[in-house]
C-alpha cells in the first residue's frame, strides 16, 4: 500500500510536471503546424511584421508582378488576414478570417483552404467553442456565410483561424491596392537563398523568410505575451513536481528504516542497503514516471474535449528530458537518507 | 551440521563474556545498564536470561549479538572477539554466526515467507536455486510447506515465528539469540516455539541464548540466569554445563 502511494504520488508529479510543458509546447506547434500547412516556400511580409496574429503586415498589390519576375519564383499566392467579429444563432463570435488566392506561376496548391463563395470553413476548436456545426450560418453586416467544413485549421489559444473565398474576403473586408502576405513557391532548380535576397531587393520594405523561419518565428511570436506565463507556470510545476517526487522518495526511504535496519541485523552490507534504497528509489521513480506519462496523455485529451482551446503537445524528447530528471531526482532523494539509513542501529530491532 | 573450532582446542564453550559493561549517559546521569557481566555458554547449550524490564536483558542480548559496542569487556563466539571487530567485519560475523529470533518477528512484510528465509542466505552470498531451496527446507522442517508463499501478514502469530526460526538458521549459525520469542504468541504456540528451540540445540547442537519474561521456557532450559541492575544476581544450573543433567540446582553469586 505504501508502495502505490509512493508511486501514485510520483505519478502525479510528473503528470503536473508534462501536462504545463505539453501546454507550451501545443500552442507553438499549432501555430507551426498552421504555416507549413499553407503553400509556398517563402513568405513575403511588410517589414517588421512579427505573426500572423499581433501585427499587420501590408505589402502593395502591385509587387505582385515584380515578384514573379524574380528568377526561380514559382507559383505566388496572396494571403489576407483580420481577426473579425461575426453573428450567429448563438450571439457574436471572434474568429481571424484568412482567404488564400492564387495570382499565378506554375500549379496552385492549397485548394483545400479556399471556399465556395458565401461559404467558410471553420476550426473544430472554434466551432466546438461557438457551438457551431457544418449547415450554419454566420453573419458579417448583410453577408451571411454557410459553415461548409469545420476541421483543425489552426488554434493558437488567443484565437483560431478560419478561411473564407478570397472574392468574399476582398469584398467585405479587403483594403483596396494591399495585400498582407505573399507566399511563393520556388521552382527546384532555383537557389533558395539567392531567390529569398532578390525577392527582399524587388520588393520594397519586405522582409522574406522561408516557411520554416516564418512558422518558428510566428510560433514564438505570435504567442509572445502568453507563453511566458505558461514558461512561470511551467518553471513552477517543475519545481513542485520534483519537489514532490524527491519528498516522496526521501520519505519513503525513511519509512522503511526499520526494514533496513532489519537486514542489518540479518546480515546486509552498507553497500548492499545502499543498492537496495537506490533500486527501490529508482523502481518507484520508473513506475510513477511510466503512469505519469499515460495519465499525462489521458489529462490532455479529457480536458482537451472539456476546454477545447486546452492545446497540448507532449513531445517525445520531454518525455526523455523528464524521464532524465526523474531518475536524477529519485537518485538524489534516496542518496540523502541513505547516509541516515546506513546509521540505523540494528539494536533497535529489538524494540517491539 | 558445520563444526567450527576456536583453534585453541575445542574446550565445548561457544560463547565467553567477561567483563561486560554497557553505560548510558554520562556524568551524574549516567545508566550502568550491564554491569560487568560474566557468562560461558556450551555448544548445545540453552540458556535462558530472565529477569525484570530495565534489568538490562536486551542490552546483553544485543551486545553478544555484536549490534550494541560494550563500554568494556569482551564477548568471544568461538573464541572470535567480536567487540573488536569493525562494523563490515561484523556484519561478516554476524551472517556466518549468528542468528536472531526476535519478540516482534521482525520479518520483511513486503516478502513472503520463503523470500524471507532467502534474504537472509542472499545477503551471505548464497543466491538462487540454491537459496530457494535451502528456505524451502527448512521452512518445511519447521512445518511451513504449506505457507511458502504466504505474505508475514497473512500468516498467524506462532507461524510468523517459524518463518523468524528458519531465517535465523538459514546460514548454519553456531549461535541462536531469542529476545523474548514468545511473548506476542499465545499458550499453545508459545510452546511450539519453546520445543522448536530445544530441537535447535539438542537435536541440532546449536547454541541458544533466550531473554524472556516466559517461565514455560524455564522447561527446556539448561541454565535459567536471574539479570537485575545490570548483574546476574542468581543462576540456577538445571543440567551440568554442556549437558550433562546436574543431580540439583545450584546458585551461584554472579558469574558462571
Amino acid at each position: 500500500m505504501k508502495l502505490l502511494v509512493a508511486i501514485g504520488g510520483v505519478t502525479l508529479a510528473i503528470v503536473l510536471i508534462l501536462v504545463v510543458q505539453s501546454l507550451y509546447y501545443g500552442v507553438q506547434k499549432e501555430m507551426d503546424s498552421f504555416v507549413h500547412a499553407l503553400p509556398g516556400d517563402v513568405w513575403i511580409v511588410q517589414e517588421g511584421t512579427t505573426d500572423l496574429v499581433f501585427s499587420n503586415s501590408h505589402l502593395p498589390e502591385n509587387d505582385a508582378r515584380r515578384i514573379h519576375n524574380v528568377d526561380g519564383v514559382g507559383a505566388l499566392y496572396s494571403l489576407n488576414g483580420r481577426l473579425m467579429a461575426f453573428k450567429s444563432d448563438n450571439g457574436e463570435v471572434r474568429t481571424y478570417v484568412m482567404a488564400l488566392d492564387f495570382l499565378g506561376g506554375g500549379t496552385p496548391e492549397g485548394t483545400d483552404v479556399v471556399p465556395d463563395r458565401d461559404e467558410i470553413f471553420l476550426d473544430k476548436t472554434f466551432a466546438k467553442q461557438a457551438g457551431l456545426s457544418e449547415g450554419d450560418d454566420l453573419s458579417f453586416g448583410d453577408r451571411s456565410f454557410k459553415v461548409a467544413d469545420i476541421r483543425g485549421i489552426g488554434n493558437v489559444l488567443v484565437t483560431q483561424f478560419a478561411f473564407v473565398n478570397p472574392i468574399d474576403f476582398a469584398a467585405i473586408f479587403g483594403t483596396p491596392g494591399s495585400v498582407n502576405y505573399y507566399l511563393a513557391s520556388l521552382d527546384d532548380s532555383a537557389s533558395p537563398e539567392a531567390a529569398r535576397t532578390k525577392l527582399e531587393e524587388e520588393v520594397t520594405g519586405s522582409s522574406v523568410f522561408f516557411t520554416n523561419d516564418f512558422a518558428d518565428r510566428a510560433a514564438t511570436k505570435s504567442t509572445g505575451d502568453f507563453l511566458p506565463i505558461i514558461r512561470v507556470i511551467m518553471a513552477i510545476a517543475f519545481i513542485v513536481g520534483l519537489a514532490v517526487l524527491s519528498l516522496i522518495i526521501y520519505s519513503a526511504t525513511i519509512e522503511r528504516a526499520r526494514e533496513y535496519a532489519i537486514m542489518k541485523v540479518i546480515g546486509a552490507s552498507p553497500i548492499g542497503l545502499y543498492r537496495i534504497v537506490l533500486s527501490q528509489s529508482i523502481f518507484i521513480a520508473v513506475i510513477g514516471f511510466m503512469g505519469g506519462v499515460g495519465l499525462a496523455f489521458v489529462f490532455n485529451r479529457v480536458a482537451g474535449d472539456i476546454v477545447p482551446q486546452f492545446i497540448t503537445h507532449i513531445r517525445a524528447r520531454d518525455i526523455a528530458f523528464v524521464f532524465g530528471v526523474t531518475v536524477f531526482m529519485s537518485f538524489i532523494a534516496s542518496y540523502l537518507p541513505i547516509n541516515r539509513v546506513a546509521r540505523v542501529e540494528p539494536a533497535s530491532v529489538f524494540r517491539a | 551440521m558445520k563444526q567450527r573450532t576456536n583453534g585453541r582446542g575445542d574446550d565445548g564453550a561457544i560463547l565467553e563474556v567477561r567483563d561486560l559493561k554497557r553505560d548510558f549517559g554520562s556524568g551524574r546521569a549516567v545508566v550502568h545498564a550491564v554491569d560487568g557481566i560474566d557468562l560461558t555458554v556450551g555448544r548445545g547449550e540453552i540458556s535462558l536470561i530472565m529477569g525484570p524490564s530495565g534489568s538490562g536483558k536486551t542490552t546483553l542480548l544485543t551486545m553478544i549479538g555484536g549490534l550494541l559496542h560494550p563500554t568494556s569487556g569482551t564477548v568471544r563466539i568461538d573464541g572470535i572477539e567480536i567487540s573488536r571487530l569493525k562494523e563490515s567485519q561484523l556484519t561478516q560475523f554476524r551472517r556466518h554466526y549468528l542468528g536472531f529470533v526476535f519478540q516482534s518477528f521482525n520479518l520483511l512484510e513486503a516478502l513472503n515467507a520463503r523470500e524471507n528465509v532467502e534474504a537472509a542466505l542472499n545477503f551471505a552470498g548464497v543466491r538462487g536455486r540454491s537459496a530457494s531451496e535451502r528456505a524451502s527446507r527448512l521452512l518445511t522442517d519447521l512445518g511451513m510447506s504449506e505457507r511458502l508463499r504466504s505474505k508475514p501478514k497473512t500468516l498467524s502469530g506462532g507461524e510468523r515465528q517459524r518463518v523468524s526460526i528458519a531465517r535465523a538458521l538459514a546460514n548454519d549459525p553456531q549461535l541462536i539469540l531469542a529476545d523474548e520469542p514468545t511473548a506476542n504468541l499465545d499458550s499453545h504456540h508459545g510452546h511450539e516455539v519453546v520445543l522448536l528451540l530445544r530441537d535447535i540445540a539438542k537435536e541440532q547442537g546449536r547454541t541458544v541464548v533466550i531473554v524472556s519474561h516466559d517461565h514455560r521456557i524455564r522447561e527446556v532450559a539448561d541454565r535459567v540466569l536471574w539479570l537485575q541492575d545490570g548483574r546476574f544476581h542468581d543462576i540456577e544450573q538445571i543440567t551440568a554445563p554442556y549437558g550433562v543433567v546436574a543431580p540439583a540446582a545450584v546458585q551461584q553469586p554472579r558469574a558462571v
